[in-house]
């Protein structure tokens, strides 16, 4: 297509009118000249300056608030979803609050394990420095009674109690004596098994016997300077001791 | 106050202000923008709608879908290729013919004569004047009546010169020249006139 070809069919193609084929011819011959290129160009102005020419009114004023509805409502659908009564959620504020509590409770969760192990660590070391002292006492024991200088002295049951009977480990180098009694009755409330020296004179107090339900007692005491034991016995007595015997005889050595 | 000393303001907005409202609506989705332009450009495209389709309630709908397309569009509005009352206008006639050839799918006849004649204006309804229309109507003015009716056929009712010559009874050589001609009397008059193109020829 040449220049005089376009111009003829210039105005078709403005208002759509030109068929394929030519559109094609046409765009490519505007393509390569300038001038043709340029006045297609004002065709094309001038064309769409035809409804400035109209006179008439202006649209109602629905159809700008129709617009303005559609422009809010789709401002609303593009913000984040809101949960009504939930949206706290989504607030830095309350995730720090929320980060904050768990740091808390994760503290104090730890603070309070950390006293029941300590707790129980403690325990533990009291039960372990009880086990050594038992351990102790008892070696202790354990070498009194086999000591050289130690003799036993069997305790019988008296008439109140003939079942019942004992043993007393005696040191005479450290002048201290085991008791062990068994099959003792259960003392009465406020009264307890008393330990006596039976001496050539009167009988000296020795200390109280510890004793548990299944009616086996115990006691270790020391002899008193000046006091020369002959024999010893075992009397229920107040459970705060007694001086001299004023209760039954348990047991007495043989 | 007599009539020469009544200042005609032009319609479309200063290339640079345009470009500043299309950059807000784009980059900060602004409403009031979008307002501005379409209190602007609003009436040319309702009244662009009318005259295609002789519909106050259709043209009204063109007027929400134009504007709703610009606002959802308006990356692709390319000032570039002219400005933004080109690109609307253009929208504007597209959707209008659409809807007029539908509705002649749907067998609904033309009512002859309309065409030519103003659409009756409601009553207390002030015209609006800026210089684009005191231009154009000039120019139309100036054109021959088979000129202009041939190519109001073609811009208002999206013809082709076929149909023109049927609608008219005039061979299609005729209307080919008429077009032609009258774009080149409206460029003359508007001052389209391409660099070095003489508009009249």
């Amino acid at each position: 297509m040449d220049c005089k070809e376009s111009k003829e069919v210039m105005g078709l193609y403005v208002i759509g009118s030109l068929a394929v084929e030519e559109v094609r011819e046409l765009e490519d011959h505007i393509q390569h000249c300038p001038t043709c290129r340029a006045e297609q160009a004002a065709n094309e102005q001038a064309y769409a300056l035809m409804p400035f020419a109209l006179d008439g009114p202006a649209p109602p004023a629905s159809a700008r608030r129709a617009l303005l509805a559609r422009l809010d409502q789709e401002e609303k659908s593009d913000r984040p979803v809101e949960i009504h009564g939930l949206n706290f959620l989504f607030r830095p504020a309350f995730a720090y609050a929320l980060l904050a509590l768990t740091v808390v409770v994760i503290l104090w969760l730890g603070f309070r394990e950390h006293q029941r192990y300590s707790r129980q660590i403690e325990e533990a070391r009291a039960e372990v420095e009880t086990l050594k002292a038992q351990i102790e006492l008892t070696q202790a024991q354990l070498a009194l009674i086999q000591s050289p200088d130690t003799t036993v002295l069997s305790l019988a049951g008296q008439a109140v109690r003939p079942q019942a009977f004992g043993k007393v480990f005696w040191n005479k180098s450290r002048k201290i004596w085991l008791v062990y009694a068994f099959q003792l009755p259960a003392p009465p409330a406020g009264k307890a098994y008393e330990l006596w020296f039976l001496t050539k004179k009167t009988p000296v107090q020795a200390g109280m016997l510890s004793s548990d339900p299944q009616g086996n007692g115990f006691a270790q005491v020391s002899i008193p300077e000046g006091v020369e034991p002959t024999n010893a016995a075992v009397s229920l007595e107040p459970e705060r001791g007694v001086s001299a015997p004023t209760g039954a005889i348990y047991l007495v050595g043989a | 106050m007599t009539k020469t000393d009544h200042k005609v303001t032009p319609l479309c907005f200063e290339a640079a202000e345009e470009q500043e409202l299309i950059r807000r609506m784009l980059e900060e989705r602004d409403q009031a923008s979008f307002l501005k332009v379409y209190d602007r450009y609003s009436r040319l495209v309702y009244n662009l709608a009318r005259k295609i389709l002789r519909d106050d309630s259709e043209a009204d709908e063109v007027v929400q879908d134009v504007f709703w397309q610009f606002w959802k569009s308006v990356a692709q509005v390319d000032l570039t290729k002219g400005n933004l009352s080109s690109w609307l206008v253009t929208l504007a006639r597209n959707r209008s013919i659409d809807r007029l050839r539908s509705r002649l799918r749907r067998y609904e006849t033309f009512k002859e004569g309309t065409l030519d004649g103003e659409l009756d204006r409601p009553a207390g309804t002030r015209p609006e004047i800026f210089a684009e229309k005191i231009s154009v109507q000039k120019a139309l003015a100036q054109l021959s009546e088979p000129q202009r009716k041939a190519i109001e056929f073609a811009y208002y009712w999206g013809m082709s010169h076929h149909e023109i010559a049927a609608k008219l009874g005039e061979p299609l050589g005729t209307i080919k020249t008429r077009i032609r001609g009258a774009l080149i009397q409206l460029r003359g008059v508007l001052g389209t006139a391409a660099d070095g193109v003489p508009a009249s020829e």
